[in-house]
């Protein structure tokens, strides 16, 4: 029994979070949906490439770093923090993987970042980010599948453009079309996307958060910060404990992900639930703790938010993961 | 340089497996409690009959070793690991073990002992803890001063004739000092420092002159409290723990341990979850009184959500002990922690009642376990307090 991080796995935090910090401003994430050659975009897009991060679940072998999914938790804290508006849940989990695993020719070039893949579990799961990438690793149909298609992302195959609630995921149901290249997926990936989603909504939960505690702690009404108040100390304070709580939850599904070989992912689904949870929780009471600053576009705050509410539904929704919950749970105790 | 060139050594993994050791461990308490355990559960321990029939089970649990598995073998424990006194706390609830009654003396007194204790202190004191010879209240709160604690005006004085200390005051809300030998708490040894200066902690035997205590019934019914007055109480000298003015220090120290790890294991909570999964499934099944598919499928949701927050208190729990373990101070968290127990006792008790419906009339282990659970937020330092506590010390907000 042991949960705290590996070396390793804090020390590829603190690398990405390095690259992070340095490439993906607001202004980034503000303009990634409209820049119409994806240029600065697709520059952060290398810069995270070259720490290694995309081949982080690929085997040595293949030119990937070989780690395990406990090993990559906090890398996607931290690139949930960062808001970085692009597809590293689909690259690591999913589509850099099956490449590898195919032997495809393609596999240099995503590594290296120089083609970008978004993915999606199915054709009635909308795909984020096909505005900046150049293929779609699309599921057949029903999640924890093992056969998937890699589409071109063209106008023929997505859906026509309809404005996404965060603006720089450009999300768009994919047509899979007859010469789509068929590709497998190990099943597990999607749970492993799963585990990514709830650790990338920790993430953004802690950056509203702090930006949040900065900001009482400053902004003055009635003579003093409106921080020293209990109403939104107490506020924040939940915040604080859910988020300490909802970690070790995530770590626990990341060992399900490995281990398991029974398709009981109890731990994936209960993650994913109490992380949504948790994150929507957290941008309500930061907007509300900012009054209405907050309630605009100018400020950062809702850049962070909208991937919250995108990341929330993407990977499963509450509802998803509750009814497959209940349903092992029912089954587990009735064997 | 890449990532995987800096750092080509693997390290050991999270990992959530139980050694052979430990699975070992587990197996030999869970045959010693099965052959132990009464079939028939004691009258509450919260009661003046029940106690003493708690204290003959305390006995037992100290002679086989089980009293306070984590503490040195010569103090009355087994040199337990941390993770061994977990497994043994998921044991003994999941086997419906009596209530600790020592629990005051065992996990808010002892790791105090433990930290500032002399050694005399620890060696005379630890192992009557263990067999359940003293029975320790606590002596926090007073009736002004319940969250604001270092508001409390109870003295102590030097006593002019004899090496020690003349404690006056009014103690309240003691749980089960009506029927405890021995009571820690503290008072005020210096009239010119205020608020939390100025306190020291005592080491008080209850049985002299001078002592009154007045038992009063708890929201369940059970006389659980009691008002503890003394006028004049002789202590000597070494019943002082921690040192004249250091009282909040040690307090606080083990309060941390009441708020947190100690006084609330997870395998609490895991027990009164899986028996509200039994309880959900007996009303589904149940012929009479049948809930619509939709009210089915609203308490399903809801014991759902409540087996989601027992196991995250669980890993909560483990992930601070990994770190503890790993050498790292888990300092205020312990107030998240508390938290997540009170408000996760209050949860599962709610829903059970929610599926009970006409059960919940009569007085039962549900009923009375969520009068109990209410408490949970105030004791150990009100839920509000804690709040306060995350917001200033784990966010840094600025206070008044």
């Amino acid at each position: 029994m042991d949960l705290t991080n590996s070396e390793e796995s804090s020390a590829l935090a603190q690398t990405v979070r390095m690259v992070l910090e340095g490439t993906v401003t607001p202004d980034l994430i503000r303009n990634a949906g409209r820049e119409p050659d994806n240029s600065k975009v697709r520059q952060c897009w290398t810069a995270i490439a070259e720490t290694g991060v995309l081949g982080a679940l690929v085997p040595e072998a293949s030119g990937g770093l070989g780690l395990s999914l406990t090993d990559v938790i906090e890398t996607f804290e931290a690139f949930g923090y960062s808001g970085a508006p692009m597809p590293y849940i689909e690259s690591i989990c999913l589509t850099v993987p099956a490449v590898a695993s195919a032997d495809s020719v393609l596999l240099d070039s995503v590594l290296t970042g120089k083609t970008i893949m978004t993915a999606t579990p199915s054709t009635i799961d909308p795909a984020g980010y096909t505005g900046m990438s150049d293929y779609v690793l699309v599921g057949s149909e029903v999640q924890a599948q093992s056969s998937a298609y890699l589409c071109e992302c063209s106008s023929s195959v997505l859906s026509a453009a309809a404005a996404s609630i965060d603006e720089s995921r450009a999300y768009r149901y994919v047509d899979v079309p007859d010469e789509a290249q068929p590709m497998r997926v190990d099943a597990k990936s999607w749970e492993t996307a799963t585990i990514a989603s709830a650790s990338a909504l920790v993430g953004l939960s802690r950056r509203i958060l702090d930006m949040t505690v900065d900001y009482v702690g400053q902004r003055q009404q009635f003579g003093r910060p409106i921080g020293s108040f209990q109403a939104i100390k107490h506020q924040l304070a939940d915040v604080k404990a859910n988020l300490v709580r909802v970690v070790p939850l995530i770590k626990a599904g990341a060992c399900e992900v490995e281990r398991t070989e029974t398709g009981s992912f109890r731990y994936v689904s209960a993650a994913k639930i109490m992380a949504a949870r948790v994150a929507a929780e957290t941008v309500k009471v930061g907007i509300q703790c900012h009054g209405a600053m907050a309630y605009t576009t100018e400020y950062d705050l809702q850049l962070f938010a909208k991937q919250v509410w995108a990341l929330s539904v993407q990977w499963g929704s509450v509802r998803q993961h509750h009814r497959r919950l209940a349903h092992q749970l029912d089954t587990e105790l009735a064997a | 340089m890449t990532f995987s060139e800096e750092h080509a050594m693997r390290q050991v993994e999270v990992n959530l497996d139980w050694t052979p050791e430990e699975d070992d461990f587990r197996a030999e308490v869970s045959e010693w409690l099965d052959q132990n355990v009464p079939k028939e559960p004691l009258p509450s321990g919260d009661t003046r009959e029940g106690f003493a029939e708690h204290l003959k089970w305390e006995r037992n649990l100290y002679e086989a070793g089980y009293a306070a598995v984590s503490w040195p073998k010569a103090l009355g424990g087994r040199d337990a690991t941390l993770w061994e006194w977990l497994i043994f706390e998921e044991e003994y609830y999941r086997h419906e073990a009596p209530q600790r009654v020592t629990q005051n003396g065992l996990f808010v007194l002892a790791p105090a002992l433990f930290a500032f204790g002399t050694k005399e202190q620890q060696q005379q004191l630890l192992p009557r803890i263990a067999s359940g010879e003293d029975a320790w209240a606590q002596g926090w709160s007073e009736p002004g001063s319940g969250s604001d604690l270092a508001s409390l005006t109870s003295t102590a004085r030097r006593d002019p004739d004899r090496e020690g200390w003349l404690l006056t005051g009014h103690k309240t809300w003691s749980t089960r000092a009506a029927f405890c030998t021995h009571m820690f708490g503290l008072f005020r040894t210096s009239a010119e420092e205020k608020k939390h200066r100025g306190l020291t902690y005592f080491l008080i035997d209850l049985d002299q002159p001078g002592v009154e205590i007045k038992g009063f019934d708890r929201l369940d019914g059970d006389e659980g409290f009691a008002d503890v007055y003394l006028d004049e109480v002789y202590v000597p000298d070494d019943s002082i723990l921690g040192g004249v003015g250091e009282g909040w220090k040690v307090a606080m120290a083990s309060a941390g341990s009441e708020r947190g790890l100690t006084l609330r294991s997870p395998g609490r909570f895991k027990a009164t979850a899986s028996a509200l999964v039994d309880l959900y499934q007996q009303t589904t099944a149940a012929a009479a009184d049948q809930p619509s598919r939709q009210e089915m499928a609203s308490l399903r949701d809801a014991v759902v959500d409540r087996w989601i927050e027992t196991e995250a208190y669980d890993l909560l729990t483990k992930d601070q002990v990994s770190r503890m373990l790993a050498g790292d101070e888990v300092g205020f968290e312990s107030s998240i922690t508390k938290i997540a127990w009170s408000e996760l006792d209050i949860a599962l008790h709610e829903t059970a009642l929610a599926l009970e419906a006409n059960s919940s009339l009569f007085v039962n282990d549900w009923t009375k376990g969520f009068m109990f659970s209410l408490g949970g937020k105030i004791y150990a330092g009100t839920n509000e307090v804690q709040k306060n506590i995350i917001a200033e010390r784990l966010l840094g907000l600025p206070k008044n």
